[in-house]
């Protein structure tokens, strides 16, 4: 069976919300390439996950195995060597261990200390922030014309060859000239993924991968509070101050003289605490009718208070981006289905209490 | 049919944005539609799927029935749009006012803009001349043509032009695809040459054959192949059916040897006779070996194999042997394999390493290569010339096993310098190492303090020599079984468990398991949920004492020399503890803080984590 196969079984659910469970958990080095280069023996893996964020995920690695000191360019902890490690959570089932990827990060700069004992520390990295790091050198990328799909492709072979990618396809056209040379590839790929509505994220093994953003209706997890909630804590809070009075939208295109303005008036702000002006300026605006509308999208963006919840409970990596969860603690005045942005594993060796984790919820209005 | 112009529309959006257009009068299902959509707008082109950007601000498509039901929908500050009929696709695009047109029968498509009227003749426009939001003049012209460089006749200076090629479709038929051999292939003239080719033909209904050519040119000479792989004078035509690979092949010596030629399929259409490209081809004849010998005397693990050869055609290049059992004709079964050597080599050894058995009937293959790479193998046990690898191994030694704490266990009949290998079963099913050494005498004594554990052990012994750097060993002594009861306290080396040490323990305190536990309670929960790591064995720690500093830096040692190790407790009534396979987890610093704490300095703390 495959880990995808794993995480969606009837097993893999009942253990996962056991009020019984066991848990370990292993670190696997990886080529670039995908194979396989065994099992790396690490005490400590703190893995971070933001769906929300262009570089969803951070990590760090703690090692105490001499062996494993870099020694060479091909030494698994050395930067040059394209070696990822990927974190796999694992969960006894009634059906055998099952396992399920926690993150694949590439490591670089490890650093060594030894006070008699030695240990290894070693930040993971999302393999887009390596990916941004390569620039288009002296040549020009022409990708003009070319569906987002091919555009991509021809992007990240030129800053990244050599990294995992994944790219939906589509049918969505760049403009006839539009060449990549000097801007940071990572506004290039923003941007042109964004013509086609899909989003440039590393997925859990590793792979850059251009998809439209998840949107999973099932909820997949219940932490409403009564017998069997696992919530150990829960955080709330809610913003006003981020509400508008008006909204100023200013065109900034030298085509454009006089510049165009638009504006929005918060038709709910009778409040007098409500003073917030938002103003935007916009190369991309040319006309009064668009530069309202994009004032009147911004303002009923903001025009209701957000909230933000964080939760601890026991460890669920398995949660991805946007799942939604159901969440309820009436004294806290949290009630309703949240989606899942972003967590924070941490693992440690078999002698160590399993850790509980955070996990943050999208910001709801 | 040559491509000609349906109909055309221009002229300015106001106000600007989205707008519609109806169709040029008589545009059908199959035109292509040519729009460019003018003015300082972002570019969104026409509101429907399918269009394929092109040009400068333009979009084409091939019109279908539902594009037809509904007006254009575009978004511009000004529209051009032009429909064909008989068009197939747009090729080439300029910027300028003309272009390499690569079709007969194709229309070059220009769109004009100036800044004051009068762009070109009014011969070829499509429409009047008109002025743009920006007052710009604008207008398309459109004009047959054929292949070769073709521009917009009488462009007055100040125009900008944008060309565009638009072709007929394409109506060229595709030809067999060659398979095998490959391009430039030396074949053995003296075996049946397969050719073989994948239809190019998608659609034919079952039961029709579709018509093919094959054909051999040698010297000016042409001949085609039959169906029965003989060649004709004559033109012949093979009906042949399937839509995957074909091949047809021709018997041995079919083709002249030695000769070169070239072979192509061509296949029938409508339109006629289409022909795959050349290839070369060259059937030559094969090189000549001899009945490889081989020389292989008793005691020797490198035997040599020989052999002679030449060429068919050209000089030897390469060979290749392998060694294997007489009765295999598999070369993968070979116990050795030369892999191909580049040279005209008549001999080679093979390497001592080699998995030999015993006696075993051997036979070598002897595979030659020519220029061009046409091979022939030979086989030494062609008439039953088979050989043998064989040598005589060192003698079984004899095993003596005496109960007691520690088991001693005595191997004679070895001889000096050869390794004696003794093995334990605890469990009596499972053999484990115990030792591994050097006789120096011929007769080695160890002990074994795990075999003293209350059960019956089994105990068996080996020597090996080294001959041309290859371990021989001989066969496993008689098994013999012991049962002997445990007796005190010791160390034993895990790498070898002959070597151990007899301890005195004081005290083995904070015995535990190991493992994690984390218990919560949820938020309204009536009990705790709990997380645990799977258990990994135990941990405690272990003081031991000594008599003498003697002793006590002896024990030192002994424990900084070896990171794994077992202990070894001593017996409750009679009745072993489990052996316990650990690791010391106490930095050596604790030796002296520790000892503060104990009553004797000769007391020796030894944190320790058992290890799977």
């Amino acid at each position: 069976m495959t880990w995808q196969q794993d995480v969606t079984s009837p097993e893999w659910r009942a253990a996962v919300t056991a009020p019984r469970r066991t848990l370990a958990s292993r670190v696997e080095a990886v080529s670039l390439d995908g194979q396989s280069l065994g099992d790396v023996p690490c005490t400590g893996v703190r893995v971070s996950f933001d769906g929300g964020q262009a570089e969803s995920w951070r990590g760090s690695f703690a090692l105490v195995d001499p062996a494993m000191v870099p020694v060479s360019t091909t030494s698994l902890l050395d930067g040059r060597s394209g070696t990822m490690l990927r974190v796999w959570w694992r969960i006894l089932t009634t059906a055998g261990w099952m396992e399920c990827p926690a993150g694949t990060l590439i490591v670089e700069d490890p650093e060594v200390t030894d006070d008699g004992t030695l240990s290894i520390g070693v930040p993971g990295l999302d393999v887009l922030s390596v990916a941004r790091r390569g620039k288009y050198g002296a040549s020009v990328v022409q990708v003009g014309g070319m569906t987002v799909s091919a555009a991509l492709q021809r992007l990240f072979d030129t800053v990244a060859p050599g990294f995992p990618v994944s790219i939906a396809p589509s049918t969505a056209t760049l403009p006839a000239s539009y060449e990549l040379w000097d801007r940071d590839p990572a506004e290039d790929w923003t941007e042109i993924a964004a013509m086609a509505g899909m989003v440039v994220r590393t997925d859990r093994l590793g792979t850059i991968t251009v998809r439209p953003d998840p949107d999973p209706s099932a909820v997949v997890a219940d932490w409403q509070e009564g017998p069997t909630c696992p919530v150990v804590e829960l955080k709330s809070g809610t913003k006003t101050s981020t509400i508008p009075r008006r909204v100023v939208v200013v065109s900034t295109s030298p085509d454009v003289t006089p510049p165009v303005v638009g504006v929005w008036t918060n038709p709910d702000a009778d409040s007098q605490t409500i003073v917030t002006e938002q103003r935007i300026e916009s190369s991309t605006v040319t006309t009064v009718a668009a530069a309202e509308s994009l004032a009147r999208m911004s303002g009923e963006r903001w025009a209701r208070p957000q909230q933000s919840v964080q939760v601890t409970v026991p460890a669920r990596p398995d949660l991805g981006y946007r799942d939604p969860v159901a969440l309820t603690r009436h004294q806290a005045g949290v009630s309703g289905v949240y989606r899942v942005q972003s967590w924070d594993l941490t693992l440690s060796g078999p002698d160590d209490a399993p850790a509980l984790m955070p996990v943050t919820m999208m910001v709801r209005q | 049919m040559p491509v000609t112009v349906r109909g055309a529309y221009s002229g300015k959006v106001s106000p600007a944005g989205w707008t519609t257009i109806a169709w040029p009068a008589g545009t059908a299902e199959g035109d292509l539609a040519w729009v460019h959509c003018g003015g300082s707008l972002s570019p969104l082109g026409p509101d429907s799927f399918g269009w394929i950007p092109v040009g400068h601000k333009a979009w084409w498509k091939i019109l279908s029935a539902s594009d037809l039901s509904a007006s254009l929908t575009v978004s511009a500050s000004h529209v051009k749009l032009v429909t064909f009929t008989g068009a197939g696709q747009i090729g080439r695009t300029s910027s300028q006012s003309g272009l390499t047109i690569q079709t007969n029968g194709s229309v070059l498509l220009v769109d004009g803009a100036r800044q004051s009227s009068g762009m070109a003749p009014a011969t070829w426009r499509r429409g009047a001349e008109w002025q743009d939001e920006n007052n710009w003049w604008q207008a398309v012209f459109a004009v047959a043509c054929d292949a070769g460089y073709v521009s917009l006749p009488g462009v007055a200076s100040g125009t900008d032009c944008y060309s565009y090629e638009v072709q007929p479709p394409s109506t060229t038929y595709p030809p067999p695809t060659l398979i095998e051999p490959a391009a430039a292939s030396h074949v053995d003239a003296t075996l049946p040459i397969v050719m073989s080719w994948e239809s190019p033909h998608k659609t034919t209904p079952a039961g029709v054959d579709d018509q093919y050519q094959v054909k051999v040119v040698t010297g000016g000479t042409t001949r085609w192949v039959k169906a029965d792989g003989s060649l004709s004078t004559t033109e012949w035509s093979i009906p042949m059916s399937g839509t995957g690979v074909l091949s047809i092949s021709l018997p041995a010596s079919t083709l002249t040897a030695n000769a070169a030629y070239t072979w192509s399929v061509g296949t029938q259409w409508v339109s006629g006779w289409v022909w795959s490209p050349e290839r070369a081809l060259y059937p030559d004849t094969p090189p000549t070996v001899s009945t490889p010998t081989v020389s292989s005397p008793a005691g020797d693990l490198s035997p040599t194999v020989s052999w002679t050869a030449s060429p068919g055609t050209g000089v030897i290049t390469a060979h290749r042997v392998w060694i294997l059992p007489s009765i295999s004709n598999d070369a993968s079964a070979a116990l050795w394999d030369s892999g191909v050597i580049q040279n005209a080599g008549t001999s080679i050894t093979a390497p001592p390493s080699t998995p030999w058995t015993n006696g075993q009937t051997l036979k070598a293959w002897v595979q030659v290569y020519q220029s061009g790479g046409v091979s022939k193998r030979a086989s030494s046990g062609a008439f039953g010339a088979t050989f043998t690898v064989s040598w005589t191994p060192p003698a079984t030694p004899t095993l003596t096993v005496t109960a007691g704490s520690p088991v001693q266990v005595v191997v004679s009949g070895v001889t000096v310098g050869n390794v004696v290998q003794i093995e334990q079963a605890l469990d009596g099913v499972t053999w484990t190492p115990l030792t591994s050494r050097t006789a120096t005498a011929t007769t080695m004594t160890v002990t074994s303090v795990l075999a003293a554990n209350g059960t019956a052990v089994k105990i068996r012994a080996r020597q090996g020599s080294i001959v041309e750097g290859v371990p021989m060993t001989s066969a496993w002594s008689t098994v013999q079984t012991v049962t002997a009861t445990p007796d005190g306290c010791w160390l034993v080396d895990d790498a070898d468990r002959a070597t151990s040490l007899k301890v005195s323990p004081v005290t083995d305190t904070r015995r535990g398991i190991v493992q994690g536990i984390t218990a919560t309670y949820g938020l309204g929960a009536t009990r705790a949920r709990v997380d645990s790591t799977p258990q990994a064995g135990e941990r405690g720690e272990l003081v031991l004492a000594t008599d003498t500093l003697v002793e006590r830096a002896e024990l030192l040692a002994w424990l900084k020399d070896r990171s794994v190790w077992w202990i070894v407790m001593c017996p409750d009534d009679g009745q072993p503890h489990r052996p316990i396979r650990a690791a010391r987890v106490s930095p050596p610093e604790w030796e002296r803080l520790a000892q503060t704490a104990l009553s004797s300095i000769y007391h020796l703390p030894v944190s320790w984590v058992e290890q799977a």
